[in-house]
Protein backbone atom coordinates (compact mmCIF):
# COMPACT_ATOMS: atom_id res chain seq x y z
CA UNK A 1 0.00 0.00 0.00
CA UNK A 2 1.34 3.51 -0.85
CA UNK A 3 1.33 6.49 1.39
CA UNK A 4 -0.61 8.90 -0.47
CA UNK A 5 -3.87 7.26 -1.97
CA UNK A 6 -5.60 9.27 -4.46
CA UNK A 7 -9.52 10.10 -3.72
CA UNK A 8 -11.58 8.36 -5.13
CA UNK A 9 -13.34 9.38 -8.54
CA UNK A 10 -16.68 11.43 -8.00
CA UNK A 11 -18.60 9.19 -10.89
CA UNK A 12 -18.18 6.39 -8.57
CA UNK A 13 -18.70 7.55 -5.11
CA UNK A 14 -21.53 10.01 -5.93
CA UNK A 15 -23.85 6.81 -7.51
CA UNK A 16 -22.32 4.71 -4.58
CA UNK A 17 -23.82 7.19 -2.28
CA UNK A 18 -26.79 7.11 -4.20
CA UNK A 19 -27.62 3.75 -3.73
CA UNK A 20 -26.66 3.11 -0.34
CA UNK A 21 -29.68 6.16 0.46
CA UNK A 22 -31.96 4.02 -2.09
CA UNK A 23 -31.35 1.30 -0.14
CA UNK A 24 -31.72 3.01 3.46
CA UNK A 25 -34.01 5.24 2.76
CA UNK A 26 -37.47 2.65 3.25
CA UNK A 27 -35.53 1.30 6.07
CA UNK A 28 -35.47 5.33 7.90
CA UNK A 29 -39.29 5.49 6.65
CA UNK A 30 -40.33 2.17 8.43
CA UNK A 31 -38.16 2.94 11.81
CA UNK A 32 -39.75 6.42 12.02
CA UNK A 33 -43.79 5.77 11.41
CA UNK A 34 -43.19 2.92 13.66
CA UNK A 35 -45.24 3.50 16.66
CA UNK A 36 -42.83 2.64 19.53
CA UNK A 37 -44.91 3.08 22.23
CA UNK A 38 -47.51 1.05 21.39
CA UNK A 39 -45.42 -1.51 20.01
CA UNK A 40 -45.76 -4.08 23.02
CA UNK A 41 -49.51 -3.49 22.63
CA UNK A 42 -50.07 -4.58 19.15
CA UNK A 43 -47.80 -7.30 19.04
CA UNK A 44 -49.87 -9.13 21.43
CA UNK A 45 -52.57 -8.59 19.44
CA UNK A 46 -54.74 -12.00 19.09
CA UNK A 47 -54.40 -12.00 14.94
CA UNK A 48 -50.55 -10.78 15.16
CA UNK A 49 -49.60 -13.47 17.82
CA UNK A 50 -51.09 -15.70 15.89
CA UNK A 51 -49.29 -14.49 12.46
CA UNK A 52 -46.19 -14.55 14.76
CA UNK A 53 -46.97 -18.13 15.20
CA UNK A 54 -47.81 -19.94 12.10
CA UNK A 55 -44.55 -17.62 10.66
CA UNK A 56 -42.57 -19.63 13.41
CA UNK A 57 -44.09 -23.10 12.12
CA UNK A 58 -44.00 -22.98 8.60
CA UNK A 59 -40.46 -20.75 8.41
CA UNK A 60 -39.25 -23.65 10.74
CA UNK A 61 -40.96 -26.32 8.94
CA UNK A 62 -39.80 -24.94 5.22
CA UNK A 63 -35.68 -24.61 6.77
CA UNK A 64 -36.14 -28.50 7.80
CA UNK A 65 -36.99 -29.56 4.45
CA UNK A 66 -34.56 -27.41 2.64
CA UNK A 67 -31.75 -28.94 4.79
CA UNK A 68 -33.20 -32.55 4.08
CA UNK A 69 -33.68 -31.62 0.39
CA UNK A 70 -30.93 -28.93 0.19
CA UNK A 71 -27.48 -30.30 1.64
CA UNK A 72 -27.74 -33.81 -0.74
CA UNK A 73 -28.58 -31.40 -3.89
CA UNK A 74 -25.61 -28.90 -3.14
CA UNK A 75 -23.09 -32.38 -2.59
CA UNK A 76 -24.31 -33.85 -5.68
CA UNK A 77 -24.32 -30.56 -7.56
CA UNK A 78 -20.61 -30.32 -5.78
CA UNK A 79 -19.06 -33.74 -6.28
CA UNK A 80 -21.04 -35.47 -9.02
CA UNK A 81 -20.06 -34.32 -12.38
CA UNK A 82 -23.32 -35.36 -14.69
CA UNK A 83 -24.81 -34.35 -17.96
CA UNK A 84 -27.35 -31.86 -17.28
CA UNK A 85 -25.60 -30.26 -14.13
CA UNK A 86 -25.67 -27.05 -15.51
CA UNK A 87 -29.68 -27.63 -16.23
CA UNK A 88 -29.79 -28.53 -12.40
CA UNK A 89 -28.28 -25.50 -11.47
CA UNK A 90 -30.67 -23.38 -13.64
CA UNK A 91 -33.43 -25.17 -12.16
CA UNK A 92 -32.27 -24.51 -8.41
CA UNK A 93 -31.31 -20.65 -9.40
CA UNK A 94 -34.98 -20.25 -10.86
CA UNK A 95 -36.63 -19.46 -7.52
CA UNK A 96 -34.07 -16.80 -6.77
CA UNK A 97 -34.88 -14.61 -9.75
CA UNK A 98 -38.76 -15.64 -10.50
CA UNK A 99 -41.29 -13.25 -9.10
CA UNK A 100 -42.49 -15.11 -5.81
CA UNK A 101 -46.25 -15.07 -7.65
CA UNK A 102 -45.38 -16.54 -10.71
CA UNK A 103 -43.88 -19.42 -8.19
CA UNK A 104 -47.21 -19.41 -6.75
CA UNK A 105 -48.70 -19.90 -9.70
CA UNK A 106 -46.39 -22.39 -10.98
CA UNK A 107 -47.09 -24.59 -7.85
CA UNK A 108 -50.96 -23.73 -8.09
CA UNK A 109 -50.55 -25.94 -11.96
CA UNK A 110 -48.08 -28.55 -10.49
CA UNK A 111 -49.66 -29.27 -7.08
CA UNK A 112 -53.45 -27.16 -6.72
CA UNK A 113 -56.49 -29.46 -6.76
CA UNK A 114 -56.46 -30.04 -10.83
CA UNK A 115 -52.49 -29.61 -11.16
CA UNK A 116 -50.43 -31.64 -12.43
CA UNK A 117 -49.39 -33.67 -9.40
CA UNK A 118 -52.12 -32.28 -7.07
CA UNK A 119 -54.63 -34.20 -8.82
CA UNK A 120 -53.16 -37.42 -8.32
CA UNK A 121 -52.91 -36.28 -4.23
CA UNK A 122 -56.13 -35.60 -4.16
CA UNK A 123 -57.29 -38.99 -5.89
CA UNK A 124 -54.92 -41.32 -3.95
CA UNK A 125 -54.40 -39.47 -0.35
CA UNK A 126 -57.31 -37.05 -0.34
CA UNK A 127 -54.45 -34.72 0.09
CA UNK A 128 -54.79 -30.62 -1.04
CA UNK A 129 -52.25 -28.50 -0.36
CA UNK A 130 -53.69 -25.30 -1.04
CA UNK A 131 -55.71 -23.73 2.08
CA UNK A 132 -53.47 -25.69 4.22
CA UNK A 133 -50.44 -25.09 6.34
CA UNK A 134 -48.59 -27.46 4.37
CA UNK A 135 -49.25 -25.71 1.38
CA UNK A 136 -47.71 -22.31 2.67
CA UNK A 137 -44.92 -24.53 3.91
CA UNK A 138 -44.48 -25.55 0.26
CA UNK A 139 -44.67 -22.46 -0.76
CA UNK A 140 -41.92 -21.09 1.25
CA UNK A 141 -39.65 -24.15 0.79
CA UNK A 142 -39.78 -23.77 -3.00
CA UNK A 143 -38.27 -19.85 -2.20
CA UNK A 144 -36.05 -20.60 0.56
CA UNK A 145 -34.43 -24.15 -0.73
CA UNK A 146 -32.25 -22.83 -3.44
CA UNK A 147 -30.47 -20.31 -0.80
CA UNK A 148 -29.38 -23.33 1.05
CA UNK A 149 -28.58 -25.38 -1.77
CA UNK A 150 -26.04 -22.66 -3.35
CA UNK A 151 -24.79 -22.07 0.20
CA UNK A 152 -24.10 -25.79 0.69
CA UNK A 153 -22.52 -26.28 -2.54
CA UNK A 154 -20.39 -23.30 -2.19
CA UNK A 155 -19.15 -24.99 0.65
CA UNK A 156 -18.57 -28.51 -0.37
CA UNK A 157 -16.34 -27.12 -2.88
CA UNK A 158 -14.44 -24.72 -1.03
CA UNK A 159 -13.42 -28.31 0.59
CA UNK A 160 -10.41 -29.93 -0.30
CA UNK A 161 -10.88 -32.95 -1.86
CA UNK A 162 -7.88 -34.62 -0.39
CA UNK A 163 -9.69 -34.87 3.02
CA UNK A 164 -12.29 -37.12 1.82
CA UNK A 165 -9.63 -39.01 -0.55
CA UNK A 166 -7.59 -39.70 2.47
CA UNK A 167 -10.92 -40.75 3.95
CA UNK A 168 -11.84 -43.05 1.38
CA UNK A 169 -7.92 -44.71 0.64
CA UNK A 170 -8.30 -45.66 4.14
CA UNK A 171 -11.29 -47.78 3.40
CA UNK A 172 -13.93 -45.46 3.84
CA UNK A 173 -17.10 -45.91 1.47
CA UNK A 174 -18.49 -42.44 0.05
CA UNK A 175 -21.66 -42.46 2.49
CA UNK A 176 -19.01 -42.84 5.32
CA UNK A 177 -16.76 -40.16 3.80
CA UNK A 178 -19.47 -38.05 3.65
CA UNK A 179 -21.05 -38.60 7.23
CA UNK A 180 -17.98 -38.18 9.20
CA UNK A 181 -15.77 -36.10 6.57
CA UNK A 182 -17.75 -33.90 4.46
CA UNK A 183 -20.87 -33.10 6.77
CA UNK A 184 -18.70 -31.71 10.05
CA UNK A 185 -16.67 -30.09 7.34
CA UNK A 186 -19.26 -28.11 5.89
CA UNK A 187 -21.38 -27.18 9.09
CA UNK A 188 -20.92 -23.41 9.07
CA UNK A 189 -22.25 -23.40 5.15
CA UNK A 190 -24.80 -25.74 6.08
CA UNK A 191 -25.64 -22.79 9.11
CA UNK A 192 -25.42 -20.43 6.85
CA UNK A 193 -27.60 -21.46 4.44
CA UNK A 194 -30.15 -22.50 6.82
CA UNK A 195 -30.29 -19.02 8.54
CA UNK A 196 -30.48 -17.60 4.73
CA UNK A 197 -33.56 -19.89 3.87
CA UNK A 198 -35.10 -19.31 7.16
CA UNK A 199 -35.21 -15.56 6.55
CA UNK A 200 -36.64 -15.86 2.92
CA UNK A 201 -39.04 -18.48 4.30
CA UNK A 202 -40.44 -16.31 7.23
CA UNK A 203 -40.58 -13.60 4.63
CA UNK A 204 -42.35 -14.97 2.04
CA UNK A 205 -45.19 -13.65 0.80
CA UNK A 206 -46.37 -13.90 -2.64
CA UNK A 207 -46.46 -17.81 -3.56
CA UNK A 208 -48.01 -18.17 -0.54
CA UNK A 209 -51.03 -15.76 -1.04
CA UNK A 210 -51.09 -17.29 -4.93
CA UNK A 211 -50.91 -21.11 -3.85
CA UNK A 212 -52.05 -21.33 -0.20
CA UNK A 213 -54.51 -18.96 0.08
CA UNK A 214 -54.56 -16.51 3.52
CA UNK A 215 -56.56 -17.55 6.18
CA UNK A 216 -55.56 -16.63 9.76
CA UNK A 217 -54.24 -19.40 11.34
CA UNK A 218 -53.73 -21.37 8.53
CA UNK A 219 -52.25 -19.35 5.79
CA UNK A 220 -51.82 -16.01 7.32
CA UNK A 221 -48.35 -15.96 7.85
CA UNK A 222 -46.75 -12.67 9.56
CA UNK A 223 -46.32 -10.71 5.63
CA UNK A 224 -49.77 -11.95 4.60
CA UNK A 225 -51.00 -10.21 8.21
CA UNK A 226 -49.05 -7.19 7.29
CA UNK A 227 -50.70 -7.07 3.75
CA UNK A 228 -54.19 -7.93 5.33
CA UNK A 229 -53.66 -5.08 8.13
CA UNK A 230 -52.22 -2.52 5.61
CA UNK A 231 -55.53 -0.80 4.74
CA UNK A 232 -57.38 -1.46 8.06
CA UNK A 233 -54.70 -0.93 10.38
CA UNK A 234 -51.71 0.61 9.16
CA UNK A 235 -50.15 0.54 12.42
CA UNK A 236 -50.33 -3.18 13.43
CA UNK A 237 -48.49 -3.72 9.46
CA UNK A 238 -45.87 -0.88 10.74
CA UNK A 239 -45.39 -3.06 13.85
CA UNK A 240 -45.20 -6.23 12.59
CA UNK A 241 -43.01 -5.02 9.98
CA UNK A 242 -40.34 -3.76 12.62
CA UNK A 243 -40.78 -7.75 13.67
CA UNK A 244 -39.83 -9.22 10.15
CA UNK A 245 -36.64 -6.37 9.87
CA UNK A 246 -35.64 -7.88 13.02
CA UNK A 247 -35.41 -10.96 12.58
CA UNK A 248 -33.67 -10.13 9.02
CA UNK A 249 -31.04 -8.48 10.81
CA UNK A 250 -30.26 -11.19 13.59
CA UNK A 251 -29.86 -13.22 10.47
CA UNK A 252 -27.44 -10.67 8.85
CA UNK A 253 -25.09 -10.29 12.25
CA UNK A 254 -25.14 -14.07 12.97
CA UNK A 255 -23.41 -14.28 9.43
CA UNK A 256 -22.06 -11.15 9.50
CA UNK A 257 -18.42 -12.87 9.14
CA UNK A 258 -19.45 -14.71 6.20
CA UNK A 259 -21.48 -11.65 4.41
CA UNK A 260 -17.76 -9.36 5.29
CA UNK A 261 -16.03 -8.98 1.77
CA UNK A 262 -12.52 -9.57 1.52
CA UNK A 263 -11.12 -5.86 3.53
CA UNK B 1 -7.80 -24.09 6.33
CA UNK B 2 -10.68 -22.93 7.02
CA UNK B 3 -13.30 -23.03 3.87
CA UNK B 4 -14.92 -19.69 2.80
CA UNK B 5 -17.22 -19.00 0.72
CA UNK B 6 -18.40 -15.44 1.01
CA UNK B 7 -19.31 -14.33 -2.85
CA UNK B 8 -22.01 -17.06 -2.97
CA UNK B 9 -23.51 -15.91 0.29
CA UNK B 10 -23.17 -12.77 -0.71
CA UNK B 11 -24.69 -13.02 -3.77
CA UNK B 12 -27.65 -15.08 -1.84
CA UNK B 13 -27.92 -12.34 0.30
CA UNK B 14 -28.65 -10.39 -2.95
CA UNK B 15 -31.03 -12.81 -4.12
CA UNK B 16 -33.33 -12.55 -0.84
CA UNK B 17 -33.27 -9.00 -0.64
CA UNK B 18 -34.52 -9.01 -4.16
CA UNK B 19 -37.30 -11.23 -3.82
CA UNK B 20 -39.39 -8.92 -2.75
CA UNK B 21 -42.56 -7.60 -5.32
CA UNK B 22 -42.89 -6.15 -8.52
CA UNK B 23 -44.70 -3.02 -9.30
CA UNK B 24 -45.53 -0.37 -12.49
CA UNK B 25 -46.70 3.00 -12.99
CA UNK B 26 -46.11 4.57 -16.57
CA UNK B 27 -47.59 8.05 -18.94
CA UNK B 28 -49.11 8.24 -21.97
CA UNK B 29 -46.87 7.74 -25.04
CA UNK B 30 -49.43 8.10 -27.65
CA UNK B 31 -49.96 12.06 -27.00
CA UNK B 32 -53.37 10.99 -25.01
CA UNK B 33 -54.15 12.61 -22.11
CA UNK B 34 -54.50 9.81 -19.20
CA UNK B 35 -57.28 9.53 -17.06
CA UNK B 36 -56.73 7.33 -14.52
CA UNK B 37 -59.84 5.75 -12.09
CA UNK B 38 -59.70 3.64 -9.12
CA UNK B 39 -62.28 1.30 -9.86
CA UNK B 40 -63.42 -2.09 -7.07
CA UNK B 41 -62.30 -5.05 -8.52
CA UNK B 42 -65.79 -6.15 -9.28
CA UNK B 43 -65.75 -3.93 -12.05
CA UNK B 44 -62.81 -4.98 -13.85
CA UNK B 45 -65.26 -6.71 -16.59
CA UNK B 46 -67.44 -3.82 -17.23
CA UNK B 47 -65.00 -1.51 -17.40
CA UNK B 48 -63.39 -3.24 -20.66
CA UNK B 49 -66.68 -1.78 -22.19
CA UNK B 50 -66.76 1.32 -20.48
CA UNK B 51 -63.22 2.12 -21.35
CA UNK B 52 -64.14 1.37 -25.07
CA UNK B 53 -67.04 3.67 -25.12
CA UNK B 54 -65.54 6.39 -22.77
CA UNK B 55 -62.68 6.40 -25.41
CA UNK B 56 -65.07 6.69 -28.52
CA UNK B 57 -66.56 9.65 -26.95
CA UNK B 58 -63.60 11.24 -25.84
CA UNK B 59 -60.59 10.24 -28.12
CA UNK B 60 -58.36 12.61 -26.87
CA UNK B 61 -58.30 10.61 -23.70
CA UNK B 62 -56.69 7.51 -22.43
CA UNK B 63 -58.61 6.08 -19.95
CA UNK B 64 -56.08 3.87 -17.44
CA UNK B 65 -58.38 1.45 -14.93
CA UNK B 66 -56.74 0.38 -11.85
CA UNK B 67 -59.00 -2.26 -9.94
CA UNK B 68 -58.27 -3.35 -6.39
CA UNK B 69 -60.14 -3.69 -3.33
CA UNK B 70 -62.34 -0.96 -2.41
CA UNK B 71 -60.41 -0.19 0.62
CA UNK B 72 -57.09 -0.78 -0.94
CA UNK B 73 -58.61 1.86 -3.48
CA UNK B 74 -59.41 4.56 -0.58
CA UNK B 75 -55.98 3.86 0.86
CA UNK B 76 -54.26 4.63 -2.11
CA UNK B 77 -56.01 7.62 -2.98
CA UNK B 78 -55.83 9.18 0.88
CA UNK B 79 -51.77 8.76 0.19
CA UNK B 80 -52.64 11.33 -2.97
CA UNK B 81 -52.58 8.73 -5.99
CA UNK B 82 -52.38 10.49 -8.91
CA UNK B 83 -56.01 9.05 -10.57
CA UNK B 84 -59.18 11.36 -11.53
CA UNK B 85 -61.99 9.22 -10.30
CA UNK B 86 -62.17 6.80 -7.18
CA UNK B 87 -65.23 4.07 -7.25
CA UNK B 88 -65.86 2.00 -4.46
CA UNK B 89 -68.09 -0.58 -3.54
CA UNK B 90 -68.79 0.56 0.00
CA UNK B 91 -69.73 3.66 1.88
CA UNK B 92 -67.30 3.05 4.67
CA UNK B 93 -63.62 3.13 1.93
CA UNK B 94 -65.20 6.35 0.44
CA UNK B 95 -65.55 7.99 3.77
CA UNK B 96 -61.82 7.60 4.43
CA UNK B 97 -60.83 8.75 1.10
CA UNK B 98 -63.33 11.94 2.61
CA UNK B 99 -61.39 11.67 5.68
CA UNK B 100 -58.01 12.16 3.79
CA UNK B 101 -59.12 15.45 2.30
CA UNK B 102 -58.72 13.87 -1.40
CA UNK B 103 -62.65 13.86 -2.88
CA UNK B 104 -63.28 17.12 -5.36
CA UNK B 105 -66.94 16.80 -5.13
CA UNK B 106 -69.68 14.98 -2.95
CA UNK B 107 -69.67 10.41 -3.99
CA UNK B 108 -72.35 10.03 -6.64
CA UNK B 109 -74.05 6.57 -6.43
CA UNK B 110 -73.65 4.73 -10.27
CA UNK B 111 -74.61 1.06 -10.05
CA UNK B 112 -75.72 -1.57 -7.27
CA UNK B 113 -74.26 -5.26 -7.18
CA UNK B 114 -75.39 -8.40 -4.89
CA UNK B 115 -73.57 -11.35 -3.98
CA UNK B 116 -74.68 -14.97 -4.72
CA UNK B 117 -72.77 -18.46 -4.30
CA UNK B 118 -71.16 -19.69 -7.37
CA UNK B 119 -69.37 -22.90 -8.15
CA UNK B 120 -67.23 -24.44 -11.54
CA UNK B 121 -69.56 -24.77 -14.39
CA UNK B 122 -67.24 -27.50 -15.27
CA UNK B 123 -68.29 -29.84 -11.84
CA UNK B 124 -66.55 -28.74 -8.33
CA UNK B 125 -64.93 -31.66 -6.59
CA UNK B 126 -67.85 -31.55 -4.06
CA UNK B 127 -71.46 -31.26 -5.19
CA UNK B 128 -72.84 -27.76 -3.94
CA UNK B 129 -76.72 -27.56 -5.29
CA UNK B 130 -77.99 -25.44 -2.04
CA UNK B 131 -76.68 -22.46 -0.03
CA UNK B 132 -76.81 -24.97 2.58
CA UNK B 133 -74.21 -27.14 1.06
CA UNK B 134 -71.19 -24.62 2.07
CA UNK B 135 -71.70 -25.68 5.46
CA UNK B 136 -70.98 -29.51 4.91
CA UNK B 137 -67.30 -30.80 5.78
CA UNK B 138 -65.29 -31.23 2.69
CA UNK B 139 -66.41 -28.38 0.84
CA UNK B 140 -63.74 -26.11 -0.27
CA UNK B 141 -64.89 -22.36 0.06
CA UNK B 142 -63.44 -19.16 -0.80
CA UNK B 143 -65.13 -15.71 0.64
CA UNK B 144 -63.92 -12.30 0.35
CA UNK B 145 -61.85 -10.87 3.28
CA UNK B 146 -64.59 -8.87 5.57
CA UNK B 147 -62.42 -6.08 5.46
CA UNK B 148 -63.32 -5.62 1.79
CA UNK B 149 -67.07 -4.80 0.56
CA UNK B 150 -67.93 -8.22 -1.04
CA UNK B 151 -66.62 -10.23 2.38
CA UNK B 152 -69.29 -7.91 4.49
CA UNK B 153 -71.91 -8.63 1.64
CA UNK B 154 -71.36 -12.53 1.85
CA UNK B 155 -71.14 -12.53 5.88
CA UNK B 156 -74.59 -10.52 5.30
CA UNK B 157 -76.20 -12.67 2.72
CA UNK B 158 -74.57 -16.12 5.22
CA UNK B 159 -76.42 -14.97 8.19
CA UNK B 160 -79.82 -14.13 6.26
CA UNK B 161 -79.50 -17.74 4.54
CA UNK B 162 -78.62 -19.25 8.24
CA UNK B 163 -75.82 -20.83 6.85
CA UNK B 164 -72.31 -21.10 9.01
CA UNK B 165 -69.45 -21.23 6.41
CA UNK B 166 -65.49 -22.04 7.83
CA UNK B 167 -63.87 -20.39 4.79
CA UNK B 168 -60.49 -22.16 4.03
CA UNK B 169 -59.47 -18.67 2.65
CA UNK B 170 -60.29 -15.06 2.36
CA UNK B 171 -59.37 -12.89 -0.49
CA UNK B 172 -58.53 -9.15 -0.56
CA UNK B 173 -60.93 -8.77 -3.49
CA UNK B 174 -63.64 -10.54 -5.12
CA UNK B 175 -61.48 -10.82 -8.13
CA UNK B 176 -59.36 -13.52 -5.97
CA UNK B 177 -62.77 -16.09 -4.99
CA UNK B 178 -63.10 -15.67 -8.88
CA UNK B 179 -60.04 -16.81 -9.60
CA UNK B 180 -60.16 -19.62 -7.26
CA UNK B 181 -63.36 -21.15 -8.82
CA UNK B 182 -62.24 -20.43 -12.14
CA UNK B 183 -59.13 -22.39 -11.59
CA UNK B 184 -60.95 -24.79 -9.47
CA UNK B 185 -58.91 -24.83 -6.41
CA UNK B 186 -62.32 -24.29 -4.56
CA UNK B 187 -65.92 -25.95 -4.75
CA UNK B 188 -68.10 -23.06 -4.02
CA UNK B 189 -67.42 -19.21 -3.09
CA UNK B 190 -69.59 -16.22 -2.89
CA UNK B 191 -69.20 -13.82 -5.61
CA UNK B 192 -70.91 -10.78 -7.22
CA UNK B 193 -73.86 -11.39 -9.38
CA UNK B 194 -72.00 -9.83 -12.31
CA UNK B 195 -68.80 -11.88 -11.77
CA UNK B 196 -71.12 -14.94 -12.62
CA UNK B 197 -73.07 -13.44 -16.04
CA UNK B 198 -69.50 -12.12 -16.71
CA UNK B 199 -67.51 -15.33 -16.55
CA UNK B 200 -68.30 -16.48 -19.79
CA UNK B 201 -69.89 -19.52 -18.53
CA UNK B 202 -66.89 -20.44 -16.08
CA UNK B 203 -69.02 -20.33 -12.97
CA UNK B 204 -72.69 -20.48 -11.76
CA UNK B 205 -74.94 -19.57 -9.80
CA UNK B 206 -76.72 -21.72 -6.62
CA UNK B 207 -80.19 -20.85 -6.40
CA UNK B 208 -81.25 -19.05 -3.50
CA UNK B 209 -84.79 -17.56 -2.49
CA UNK B 210 -82.77 -14.60 -0.65
CA UNK B 211 -84.27 -10.90 -1.30
CA UNK B 212 -81.99 -8.73 -3.70
CA UNK B 213 -81.26 -6.82 -1.03
CA UNK B 214 -79.42 -9.24 1.24
CA UNK B 215 -75.94 -9.07 0.57
CA UNK B 216 -76.29 -5.97 -2.04
CA UNK B 217 -73.72 -3.29 -2.32
CA UNK B 218 -73.62 -0.06 -3.66
CA UNK B 219 -70.97 1.72 -5.79
CA UNK B 220 -70.12 4.86 -4.97
CA UNK B 221 -68.14 7.34 -7.70
CA UNK B 222 -66.41 10.37 -6.51
CA UNK B 223 -63.82 12.81 -8.50
CA UNK B 224 -60.02 13.03 -7.03
CA UNK B 225 -58.44 16.72 -6.48
CA UNK B 226 -54.97 14.90 -7.71
CA UNK B 227 -55.88 14.59 -11.32
CA UNK B 228 -58.21 16.10 -13.83
CA UNK B 229 -60.83 14.63 -15.59
CA UNK B 230 -62.64 12.90 -12.86
CA UNK B 231 -65.98 15.31 -13.42
CA UNK B 232 -66.27 14.25 -17.11
CA UNK B 233 -65.78 10.53 -16.54
CA UNK B 234 -68.72 10.19 -13.72
CA UNK B 235 -70.38 12.32 -15.75
CA UNK B 236 -70.36 9.30 -18.30
CA UNK B 237 -70.85 6.38 -15.94
CA UNK B 238 -74.22 8.14 -14.86
CA UNK B 239 -75.19 9.01 -18.00
CA UNK B 240 -77.03 7.37 -20.77
CA UNK B 241 -74.04 5.06 -22.40
CA UNK B 242 -72.61 4.35 -19.31
CA UNK B 243 -76.10 3.19 -18.02
CA UNK B 244 -77.06 0.84 -20.20
CA UNK B 245 -73.32 -0.89 -20.60
CA UNK B 246 -73.58 -1.24 -16.52
CA UNK B 247 -77.09 -2.70 -16.84
CA UNK B 248 -76.05 -4.56 -20.16
CA UNK B 249 -73.57 -6.64 -17.88
CA UNK B 250 -75.98 -6.99 -15.06
CA UNK B 251 -75.11 -4.16 -12.57
CA UNK B 252 -78.23 -2.60 -10.98
CA UNK B 253 -79.65 0.86 -11.06
CA UNK B 254 -78.41 3.26 -7.66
Amino acid sequence: MTAHRARPPLALTVPAVLAVILLALPLVGLLTRAPWSSLPRLLTEPAALEAMRLSLVVASAATVISLLLGVPLGWVLARVPFRGRGLVRVVVFVPLVLPPVVGGTALLFALGRRGLVGRLLDDWFGLVLPFSTAGAVVAATFVALPFLVLTVEAGVRSLPEDYEEVARTLGADRWAVFRHVTLPLIAPSMVAGAALAFARAIGEFGATVTFAGNLPGRTRTLPLEIFTALEQDPDTALALGVVLLAVALVVLVALRDRLRGPT
Amino acid sequence: MRPSSSPPVALAAVALAFAGGVGACGTGGDGRDEVTVLAASSLTAVFDDLETAFEQTHPDVDLVVSTAGSPSLAAQAAEGAPAALLITADARSMARADEADVLDGAPRAIATNSVTVATPTDGADARVDRVADLAQPGVIVALCAPEVPCGRAALDFLRAARVDVDADSLESSVRGVVTRLTLGEVDAGVVYRTDVSGSDGDLQSVPDDMPDEVGAVRYLAAPLGAEPGGRILLDFLIGPAGRRILTDHGFGAP
